[in-house]
């Protein structure tokens, strides 16, 4: 309707009528149960209208739900009336819910002017009455008419092919007519028949492509052609066309004097075509049929939402434990131990559904990697690996552009060129391998090449040039760490950037996009043998299974993707290196954070910075703050790109799945702070961000 | 401008449909609220067109649409119709409907529909 009419001029009418409608329906469906074969065809069709005129007008109404709830119970009936389905005790039931339910939606536009009220539950038991053997049924049919077709197609040709010539030698001309409708078209086949049938009136239509019978059954998209036949010109074709609505555009073409060999061969080779496009879209249609009945669509955002409103639960089910708990209340406890369950598999529900494959995302590689080894004049075997495996939606999104970063490293600097290859002793054709991986918890992707590999001495004199380490720090570095230089800013490994990898992300960007998700790189190289970068993502960012640690007596979180290992250190092996503290596990160096100095600003505030030095600890933890005396420090030990490190803490609690709330404005540049969460108590505790953690 | 009928079992739908055909510069002559009254009222008021529901009770807008075009064939009859009726809007056109609106109307579509009628 027009935008500038008032719709609630109408409200009253559409009321009205539709409780009128209403009880219509309702009084059908009882005639129904009750009526002899020609009476119950009578009450269908009574009840079916009804439901259609409420459609027509809760669409008008711009009622969503109410039109939507129509048109489902519109569809059963329709089964009905083609007699496809009997009318049993438990359709007419289910129908009555339907009239309910309408009832409610109509009680709840004269209240509060919307019908927004939750229809999900009818509609699904609506289409799970639907029948799926039907559908079989049709597309065999379909099948068979399209069989039918194509043999009626093969015969048809040549009489077409024998018409053409006829109205050629009788002097009538022959247009090939374009029509293209427009994209908004509804009812296409309605819309083509009447152009047809206005081109009828002006001559003799002596072919269409799709044929008209396909035409009619809508099997085309928006174009369809036609030859026809006339005395008349082309305006009059024109104009015949124009009185048809939702025509976007037209093309005419006077057919060719020597119609008979070239249309002959044409036709011929359409109805090939034809065929073949038949069968590809026959196999297409069952596969999609299939899908569509058994899948619906839903945006992202929808499930996001979803996501939030399962995180919600789960922190209110830990706060329900809570007070079951510290009120002893044995009833609730064992309630919630059910609930418990529920929510846990709706949470793994809600999240297997935002779960695709990483296929989606890999298909686009090999032409990339193609491109990019061709223009270069390299020679790549490239492989993939593990393209089912699944991701979270919003994390595969985010690591598109890594993942190409890294393979434009492989195919720029790691592969090299064939002559130099066979100077090595290796196959001209090097070979990079993209490979998803599932393991607990996590899942990697990483990228493997066998090209020449990194070049740690290079790289630790690249640092120094660049000014990012000094040349003793550099000299110190295992060839491991040199190789974690790349991922910082400021670096590039290539002499020249090329055309391709030049531009873009660095591999510092790389690991920051992978760590903001929660994850980690890793890289692992050997000269002249190859470089293998592995991105070691989580399954999903909303819910995550975190540590809780106590770090003087206030609560936080690590996410369990990080955490590597739990141990005790006695104070006396902690030692201080450059004013750092490490400790030694298993022969190698330990680097250690002692959170408490940290966030010993957000814990105590009356310690302040000097209180909880360093130095206390070693010398033997004589109690700052509520630091107890100890001589046994509880250590965290964490992953992350840079290597482990130990986060020193007074005590690990438990591990608990938690829900990630971004930081707010106040703590977004709070290093070492990734989001916050809520317990079960309630109270709000930071999710430590170890990738930001400095090292104190 | 053209008279029009206006042929729909909801009083609700006529009034939509008067409201933007009213605004357009067109004349609604008559509504009728099922088939066999839509016949009887073309008959008397011969209008330029008629918009014809489809679901009606008594007789319905196919039915009243062949009855119409058997005894006027230049009749210019415009389908009032709803998304999933691809089948009877079909139909409707064989039984000699020029054009169809959809529910719910928007005015523009309504009167390019009703225009393009009208030209032929």
């Amino acid at each position: 309707m027009s935008s500038d009419t008032d719709i609630s001029q109408y409200l009253n009418v559409f009321l009205e009528e539709t409780k009128e409608h209403l009880q219509m329906f309702t009084q059908a469906l009882i005639d129904l149960e009750e009526a002899d074969a020609e009476r119950a065809a009578e009450a269908l069709n009574k009840a079916f209208r009804a439901a259609h005129t409420i459609k027509g007008m809760a669409a008008s109404m711009d009622f969503k739900n109410m039109e939507q709830l129509c048109h489902s119970t519109e569809d059963l009936m329709d089964e009905l009336r083609s007699g496809s389905r009997s009318v049993t005790p438990e359709i007419i039931d289910l129908l009555l819910v339907c009239s309910t339910k309408l009832e409610e939606l109509t009680s709840s536009i004269e209240e509060t002017g919307s019908d927004d009220i939750d229809i999900s539950s009818v509609i699904l038991e609506l289409r799970s009455f639907m029948a799926e053997e039907k559908e079989e049924e049709k597309e065999e049919e379909e099948g068979k008419a399209e069989a039918e077709a194509v043999q009626k197609e093969k015969i048809t040709v040549q009489k077409e092919y024998d018409k053409i010539e006829k109205e050629v030698r009788e002097g009538r001309k022959t247009y090939e007519i374009k029509v293209s409708l427009d994209k908004s078209c509804e009812f296409r086949a309605a819309r083509s028949f009447l152009a047809l049938h206005n081109l009828a009136e002006i001559g003799e239509i002596v072919k269409t492509v799709p044929s008209q019978d396909d035409i009619e059954k809508e099997k085309f998209e928006f174009e369809f052609e036609v030859i026809l036949a006339t005395d008349a010109n082309e305006d009059a074709v024109k104009k015949a066309l124009a009185a048809v609505a939702d025509i976007e555009k037209v093309d005419i073409s006077e057919g060719k004097e020597e119609v008979r060999p070239e249309a002959g061969a044409r036709v011929a080779e359409e109805e090939k075509e034809v065929s073949k496009s038949k069968e590809v879209k026959r196999k297409d249609k069952g596969k999609e049929k299939e899908d569509a009945l058994k899948s619906v669509r839903i945006s992202i955002d929808k499930l996001d939402t979803v996501v939030n409103f399962v995180g919600e639960l789960v922190i209110s089910k830990g706060r329900l434990i809570q007070i079951g708990k510290e009120h002893e209340i044995e009833e609730l406890s064992s309630t919630m131990a059910v609930v418990e369950r529920t929510i846990s598999d709706l949470q793994y529900e809600v999240t297997q559904m935002k779960m695709i494959p990483v296929e989606n995302v890999f298909n686009r590689f090999p032409k990339l990697v193609r491109d990019l080894y061709r223009a270069q004049g390299k020679e790549v075997e490239f492989i993939t690996e593990g393209k089912e495996i699944e991701l979270d939606r919003t994390v595969l999104d985010e690591i598109v552009d890594p993942v190409v970063h890294l393979l434009r490293n492989s195919v720029d600097h790691g592969i090299e060129l064939p002559e130099e290859r066979e100077r090595k002793g290796k196959s001209r054709k090097g070979r990079i391998k993209l490979v998803a991986q599932r393991e607990t918890g996590h899942v990697t992707i990483s990228v493997e090449d066998d090209g020449k590999g990194l070049d740690p001495d290079k790289l630790k004199e690249k640092a120094v040039k660049r000014g990012l380490k000094s040349a003793e720090e550099a000299s110190k570095l295992t060839d491991e760490d040199a190789f974690k230089l790349i991922f910082m800013s400021g670096f590039s490994t290539a002499e020249k950037t090329t055309e391709v990898s030049g531009r873009g992300v660095g591999m510092g960007v790389v690991k920051t996009k992978v760590e903001a998700l929660g994850g980690l790189v890793d890289i692992q190289s050997k000269m002249d043998m190859g470089t293998k970068i592995t991105l070691k993502l989580p399954l999903t960012t909303a819910i995550i299974q975190a540590l809780l640690v106590d770090v003087s007596d206030k609560i936080y979180a690590i996410p369990l993707t990080n955490v590597n290992e739990i141990i005790s250190v006695f104070k006396d092996d902690i030692e201080t290196i450059h004013e750092a503290k490490v400790t030694i596990l298993r022969g190698s160096i330990l680097p250690l954070v002692m959170l408490e100095s940290i966030f010993g600003l957000f814990a105590n505030p009356g310690n302040g910075n000097g209180g909880n030095g360093n130095g206390g600890n070693g010398n033997g933890g004589n109690g700052n703050g509520n630091r107890k005396h100890k001589d046994k420090f509880v250590v965290v030990i964490v992953e992350r790109s840079e290597g482990r490190i130990g986060l020193v803490v007074d005590a690990a609690l438990e591990e608990q799945e938690i829900v990630v709330k971004p930081p707010d404005e106040r703590f977004k540049d709070v290093t070492g702070v990734g989001g916050f969460t809520i317990l079960g108590d309630g109270g709000v505790i930071p999710i430590l961000d170890v990738s930001t953690l400095t090292l104190a | 401008m053209a008279k029009i009928l206006i042929v729909d079992d909801a009083a609700f739908m006529r009034m939509m449909l008067k409201n933007i055909l009213g605004s357009n510069g067109h004349e609604v002559v008559g509504e009728a609220a099922d088939g066999v009254q839509s016949v009887e009222k073309y008959e008397q008021l011969k209008p330029d067109l008629v918009t014809m529901d489809i679901v009606m009770p008594v007789m319905d807008g196919i039915e009243a649409t062949r009855e119409i075009m058997q005894s006027y064939p230049d009749a210019k009859i415009v389908m009032c119709t709803a998304v999933g009726q691809q089948a009877k809007v079909l139909e409707a056109m064989k039984a000699g409907a020029k054009g169809y609106i959809i529910k719910p109307f928007q005015a523009p579509k309504v009167v390019e529909e009703i225009g393009k009628v009208l030209s032929s």
